[in-house]
């Protein structure tokens, strides 16, 4: 197996794994936070949300403008 | 859990179908006219910058109206925080490696492979995405998504 195939594979399994954790979450509501609760807990702190923002900003530019 | 910030209210209680369509329709539309435009920009170009500027002022108007409106409008609202039961106390602090599993396995993955060579052996995420980024319809529907992610992030 060669090394791209093992590095695609790997993405697979991360997609996968974050698809299986949204899905956890839905199913488990009460009991186990999803990447929508971590997401809210980090937004609720005014650094985490800057954080959060600048990194949105970032992935623009560096997926579309540069 | 912090109570509600300024420009947070109860989303649920306000949102009937003909807000949800008044609001939804014009952001909609928005993000897809903006994805149209970014179609035809490439990057390292001006219009691609300003394609970029534009999302990113459009989504942090969204905050400066949550900030300086006392009732904002419904979508644009943030939303209620998380259950307690969730927050605190609910249960072990484990729980949370849940959700930070997916997150910390992304972040990590990729700085691997960004310090693997060569990088058609150790593609990163972005390597991979080129291929939908090439045609306009992949690159629209890219940015489209990409406003969509800040308006989620912005309304937490």
């Amino acid at each position: 197996m060669s090394d791209r195939t093992v590095t695609i594979l790997v993405w697979m399994l991360i997609g996968g794994l974050g698809g299986a954790v949204l899905v956890t979450a839905r199913r488990l509501r009460t009991r186990v936070p999803g990447l929508g609760d971590l997401v809210t807990v980090v937004a609720g702190r005014p650094a985490g949300r800057a954080v959060l923002v600048v990194a949105w900003m970032w992935l623009g530019w560096h997926a579309f403008a540069r | 859990m912090a109570p509600c910030a300024e420009g947070c209210r109860r989303r649920r209680a306000n949102v009937t179908h003909v807000t949800r369509f008044v609001t939804w329709a014009p952001l909609g539309t928005a993000a897809v006219l903006l994805g149209l435009a970014a179609s035809f920009t490439h990057p390292f170009t001006g219009p691609a910058d300003t394609v970029v500027a534009v999302g990113i002022l459009a989504v942090l108007s969204i905050v400066a109206v949550q900030r300086w409106q006392s009732d904002p409008p419904a979508l644009l609202a943030r939303r209620d925080p998380i259950p307690l039961a969730i927050a605190d106390g609910g249960g072990p602090g484990w729980r949370w490696l849940v959700p930070a599993a997916p997150l910390v396995a992304l972040l990590g993955w990729e700085a691997f492979t960004y310090a693997s060579s060569p990088r058609s052996a150790h593609p990163t995420l972005s390597v991979l995405m080129d291929g939908t980024d090439r045609s306009p319809f992949g690159h629209a529907a890219m940015v489209a998504g990409w406003l969509v992610l800040g308006w989620y992030l912005v309304t937490r």
